[in-house]
This record gives C-alpha cells, structure tokens and sequence, in this order.
C-alpha cells in the first residue's frame, strides 16, 4: 500500500501495485482544484498507461511521466 | 487551461457475474471494479453460485484457493489433494496477496465507498440456503436473471468470471 512521505501535490504510490496509483491518483484528484497538478510515483509497470487511460476517460490531462531508475514519476492535471 | 479540455464525458458501464468463491476468482472482478469506479465508470457487479461466498458474513473471511485443477500452481494435482494442502496453499497465497492488495472484505469495502453497486443472486441464495441476514452490508439488493439481463444490455463492458 502506500508508503513514505508525501506532499500536497505528489501521491507516494511506490510498492504498491494496479489498482492503487490508479484509485489514489483519482481519490486525490477528486480533493484537488481544476489546474492544479499531482505528481504520481510508483513503482508498478502499468501505472503509466493506466493513469493515461484514467485520465483520457475522466477528462484530466495527462501531462507528462518520466523514468528514474525502478520508479516512475507521472504528472496529471485536474481539469 | 482551456474550456474544451473539460468536456462531460458519457458514463461508461461496466457488469461482472462473479460465480466463483475462490481468492484467484475473487480479486480480478473487485480489481477491476475499484479501478472502472475510478475512471468514473458505474459498476454493477453480480454475484451468483459460489460468487455469493464473498457476499456471505461466515464465509467472506475464509475465500480459499484451490490447490486441485490449477495447473498455474507450483505442484503436482496429485499433491494437491493431499488433506490440508487446501489451507497450505491459501496461506501462501494469501502472504504473497497482502504485499500488495487489502484483503477481499476490504476490497469489498473500497468498491462500495467507491460507488459500485453489489447485486447477490436471489436463486443462488434460495439454492444455498443463504438468508439475507447473512449477507455483508455491502449488498445493495438480491435480484435475479432478468434484472441482470437489463443491467447487461444497457452495459459498455460486460464479463462473466
């Protein structure tokens, strides 16, 4: 589950697999205000696509993701 | 921002019959359900046969997985039927399950808050003799085929598991 420290605008998912950075982007989405962007790490493979496809179909934007070594740092924006 | 970018997207439905009450039948159906809900799809899922198992107050606690017919695990069928291998391989799965997901009745638990709705078959319960009392709170109501069927029908995705 989600572990370490965490921001008001970055979501600690690493360790913790499908569908958590997923259920917790949007939970944390859902407190967040339009234009306002997360930052999203995980550790899980799929977290990428599925943040994409969330964002695609709820209407948030998908920004951007990058890859440091095993962890994945992906950025939404509330629309 | 623009305001196109906010555009209304239709709601997207999503139905699973779940008929099995093993853990390896159990975690894909709530997996995918907790994951439609956050993609803001509605979801009803429909338990039916062994599916209501995970509906069931005495029973959502101890989903089990069997170590008989799964050729996925790591032994012979053989020694699957061992007396107790049952309890042995649910164990281990149960220890490899917790790193990274909650159990089922909290599974259960997040699908509800999260919006989905949580069907039980009535001829299932009059099958097993199952009474509504014994049923998690979770459930929302007891229907039967046609009330599914309408649901189908209407459903964007639709899964048997």
């Amino acid at each position: 589950m989600t572990t370490g420290k965490e921001t008001d605008n970055t979501l600690d998912c690493r360790g913790s697999l499908c569908p958590w950075p997923l259920v917790k982007t949007n939970e944390r989405i859902e407190k967040m205000s339009t234009g306002q962007t997360l930052e999203v790490l995980s550790t899980d493979p799929a977290a990428v696509p599925d943040i994409q496809a969330w964002a695609k179909r709820t209407g948030n934007e998908f920004i951007s993701s990058t890859k440091e070594e095993d962890m994945w740092k992906i950025y939404v924006k509330k629309q | 921002m623009s305001k196109n970018n906010k555009k209304k997207i239709d709601t997207k439905k999503l139905v699973i019959v779940i008929s099995k009450g093993t853990l390896d039948m159990a975690y894909p159906p709530l997996i995918l359900a907790t994951s439609a809900a956050a993609m803001g799809m509605k979801v009803d899922l429909y338990f039916t046969f062994w599916g209501l198992d995970l509906l069931n107050k005495k029973k959502i606690d101890s989903i089990k997985m069997a170590p008989v017919g799964n050729p996925g695990l790591p032994m012979p069928n053989i020694v699957g039927m061992i007396p107790g291998m049952t309890s042995i391989v649910t164990s281990m799965m149960k220890r490899s399950i917790k790193k990274y997901w909650p159990t089922i009745p909290e599974m259960m638990k997040s699908a509800k808050d999260a919006g989905v709705r949580i069907h039980a078959c009535s001829p299932t319960m009059g099958l097993m003799k199952v009474d509504e009392k014994e049923l998690i709170p979770e459930v929302n109501d007891i229907i039967g085929a046609s009330t599914y069927l309408d649901l189908a029908i209407d459903a964007d995705v639709s899964l048997f598991i």
